[in-house]
């Protein structure tokens, strides 16, 4: 599993995600997250480089999302990758995602 | 009983699934599938008291839940394993079917034990690769006419992620099973800090619509094993599933302004299914006697028969009034037989799913390496066309594996790449199903069959290789050039038995063959054994019936076009020079009202040749009826049955290429006798 590289731009937070998003990493993932999130301000999820998936991984970003909309700071996905789009729409959460995907990798 | 049949069926599901376990590993969907088979099969047998096999099937199973679980790679040496086990279950479901004693599974056992337990030895150089089409499972259930709108709910229990459940793998499943529209219920996931990442909190909503059982439905959730994580609501079978809109809200956008949500409770308040199927829905199948199923298609071709013969009836004077009667019943009758036919058909899918096992096999023993490409197996077919096909095409196979394909060094050294295919496909030819065996191995020796086919006296000492007998030979008994007898063949037993299993079922069988390109066997069957469309003839007085499937075309030739070869009578039909066999001489007997200044003849295909079949009068055509000629009668090579005629007159049906074989023999070894006296009879 990658390690979380946070960027703090001014007034954002940037977690970049990379490697493995399962069951067997999805705890240090949360760890990694909360550590974003405790910065209280919006972040960033890039996704560029995070992969393979699966239905534990998925359900971590929905509870990510579910944190920024729930008591904040916001959460967005950027540089989303087609993996993970695919996951998304397989799962049936496509929809519930999209107001957060800012960006997505060609 | 029942339990039989349906453990086959898993069977047969469990080994394709393990011929392609390597291939897709990753294929969750496949995996939970393969698994599957052995878990029905267990609990299966567990129902039914049959603890040797529950017991057995649960070390399978344990080493499918390793490999779907990831933590278990399937080498070649372990799906060797696996197939092994599997075939001893096989073995197992016949011997408890049959009350024999059950074979020992102790040293399988152990070894699957092992596999579990993470003490399987590795084991020497990987097998023969075998590279084979992915072969989709069939499925069991009989799919109702309309499709029916199903709205299900799947709430994962807690632990399902460390259970290795994957719910996205079924919703995949239900979306192979028809149109359907899934949503994520988010709701239910916490926020970060009261998240435990390993335990499920998501659920879904799917709205399918689907042509399948309520039954394939259930199967689909039959690993969640704790009560009340699925519900399948039936509904309005006119209701579209709901279509999308970008303003729809999902249900989970009330987490929005909800206070956190409290996790899913383990024990849900749901804790029925709700039946599916609505009362009164049609049963999917039932299961019949193969004999009872024979029984109906003989009364309704013999009813379809007598109805023929009524409308004769109506060309009598006074006979007008029951006209319509007769032609109704003459058009009941015939749809009642192409009803009762079509109830025979099954796919040829049902035969080649064993082959890629079967290839598999045969290169791990030769050492080659062999692709299996299977094209045309929704083909339909003669339900005992199939289950009389499956030895001779074996047979085929074991040919083309020790006869036909090359060593992988062979084939490079030629130029060919290492791994050689064989390709089996199935298609239709006109009234006719054509089905062909094919590699891309060294061809026939011609020189090498005709040297051995004159030192062996089946030839005359001056053939060329390049006479069509000389391929011909290979069908004949005994006849095999192998110096050696091979892994799988050699033992001069094989081709023939394949030609009379072929002609048995009034089909045929020939090849094409490229040296250093590859063979081709050709095997044309009729669609169905039940009833044939025949030619009605006549020779010496008597009636016989040939099948219209063993005939090229019917000829009519002038006696003076007539001459010799050889001193064999022979016929030029359009360029082309036929010898001429004379029924009346083989059955003896003398010709009644024959015109002598013409002749009739049935030309025939007798290997890579046609020949001239002379008959005193064609008659017509008939459809036939086939009748068993029984016991006592069954050694009558000469004959394929006798069926019953609309005058209610018995006849015999002519096994045609037989016929032409035994001329051919009878007038080889006279000339041979007469060119050379001394030389040895055949």
């Amino acid at each position: 599993m990658g390690d979380p590289a946070v960027l703090g731009a001014a007034g954002e937070t940037t977690l970049a995600i990379s490697g493995p998003v399962t069951l067997g990493e999805v705890s240090r993932w949360r760890d990694a997250l909360l550590g974003a999130l405790g910065a209280a301000q919006p972040v960033n999820l890039n996704l560029a480089d995070a992969g393979p998936w699966d239905a534990a991984g998925l359900q971590l970003i929905v509870s990510a999302v579910t944190t920024g909309r729930s008591v904040g700071p916001p959460v967005r996905l950027c540089r989303v990758p087609q993996v993970f789009l695919s996951l998304a729409d397989q799962a049936g959460a496509a929809d519930w995602l999209a107001d957060v995907i800012v960006d997505r990798l060609d | 009983m029942m339990f039989f049949e349906e453990a086959r069926e898993q069977l047969q599901a469990l080994e394709a699934g393990l011929m392609d376990l390597e291939a897709r590993r990753e294929d969750r969907a496949h995996l939970d599938r393969t698994f599957r088979a052995a878990h029905t099969l267990k609990g299966a047998a567990g129902m039914v008291g049959l603890a040797s096999i529950a017991q057995f099937t649960h070390g399978v199973e344990a080493v499918l839940d390793r490999i779907r679980s990831a933590t278990l790679v399937p080498t070649p040496e372990i799906i060797s394993l696996l197939l092994a086990a599997k075939d001893h279950l096989g073995g197992t479901i016949d011997a408890e079917e049959a009350e024999r004693p059950i074979p020992d599974g102790t040293a399988l056992s152990e070894q699957l034990s092992a596999i579990v337990e993470g003490r399987f030895p590795a084991s020497g150089p990987a097998p023969a690769q075998v590279s084979v089409p992915a072969l989709d499972v069939i499925t069991t259930a009989v799919q109702p006419t309309e499709p029916k709108s199903y709205r299900i709910t799947l709430t994962p229990h807690q632990r399902a992620f460390r259970k290795g459940i994957n719910p996205l793998g079924m919703l995949d499943e239900l979306r192979e099973l028809g149109t359907a529209r899934v949503t994520a219920e988010c709701a239910g996931v916490p926020p970060l800090d009261l998240l435990d990442p390993r335990d499920c909190f998501m659920a879904w909503t799917v709205e399918l619509k689907t042509r399948v059982s309520p039954a394939r439905l259930d199967e689909v959730f039959l690993f969640l094993d704790e009560p009340g994580q699925v519900t399948i609501d039936l509904e309005d079978a006119s209701r579209p599933p709901s279509a999308a809109t970008a303003s729809e809200p999902s249900t989970a956008e009330s987490a929005e302004s909800s206070v956190t949500p409290a996790p899913i409770p383990e024990s849900t308040a749901a804790a029925q299914r709700p039946t599916t199927a609505a009362k009164g829905a049609p049963a999917g199948r039932i299961r019949v006697e193969a004999e009872q199923l024979d029984e109906l298609v003989s009364m309704a071709g013999e009813l379809a028969i007598l109805t023929d013969s009524l409308q004769r009836l109506g060309t009598l004077e006074g006979a007008e009034p029951w006209a319509g009667t007769l032609e109704g019943l003459e058009r009941l009758g015939r749809r009642l037989r192409e009803a009762t036919l079509e109830l025979r058909m099954v796919a040829v899918e049902e035969l080649f799913v064993r082959f890629p096992r079967v290839v598999r096999d045969m290169a791990e023993r030769t050492g080659k390496q062999i692709s299996l490409r299977i094209e045309g197996e929704d083909t339909r077919l003669d339900r005992t066309i199939i289950e009389r096909l499956a030895e001779p095409m074996i047979h085929l196979l074991r040919n083309a594996v020790d006869h036909g394909l090359e060593t992988p060094e062979e084939r490079v050294a030629g130029g060919k790449p290492a791994e050689g295919r064989i390709t089996i496909g199935a298609g239709h030819e006109g009234d006719r199903v054509a089905i062909r065996v094919s590699d891309d191995g060294r061809g026939l020796d011609r020189a090498r069959v005709a040297r051995k086919g004159i030192a062996l006296g089946m030839l005359p000492p001056d053939t060329p290789p390049s006479d069509p007998r000389v391929a011909n030979l290979i069908f004949e008994p005994g006849f095999s050039t192998r110096e050696k007898v091979g892994e799988l063949s050699g033992r001069g037993v094989g081709l023939d038995v394949v030609r009379d299993a072929i002609r048995s079922l009034q089909g045929s069988v020939t090849l094409r063959s490229a040296e250093g390109k590859g063979t081709t066997f050709l095997i044309r069957l009729p669609l169905t054994l039940a009833m044939i469309d025949g030619l009605l003839i006549e020779v010496a007085g008597g009636h016989f019936v040939v099948p219209m499937g063993q005939v090229d075309e019917c000829v009519a030739l002038a006696t003076e076009g007539s001459m010799s070869t050889m001193g064999r009578p022979a016929a030029i039909v359009r360029g082309e020079l036929l010898p001429i066999i004379s029924l009346r001489e083989m059955f003896g007997g003398a010709p009644q009202d024959v015109d002598p200044d013409r002749r009739e003849l049935l030309l025939t295909r007798h290997g890579e040749q046609r020949v001239a079949v002379e008959v005193d009068r064609l008659l017509g055509r008939v459809q036939a009826v086939i009748q068993p000629l029984g016991d006592n009668l069954a050694g009558l090579r000469r004959f394929s049955g006798a069926t019953i005629l609309g005058d209610g007159s018995i006849c015999l049906i002519l096994d045609l290429p037989t016929l032409v074989s035994v001329a051919r023999a009878t007038e080889n070894a006279a000339y041979f006798q007469q060119s050379s006296p001394e030389a040895s009879a055949v």
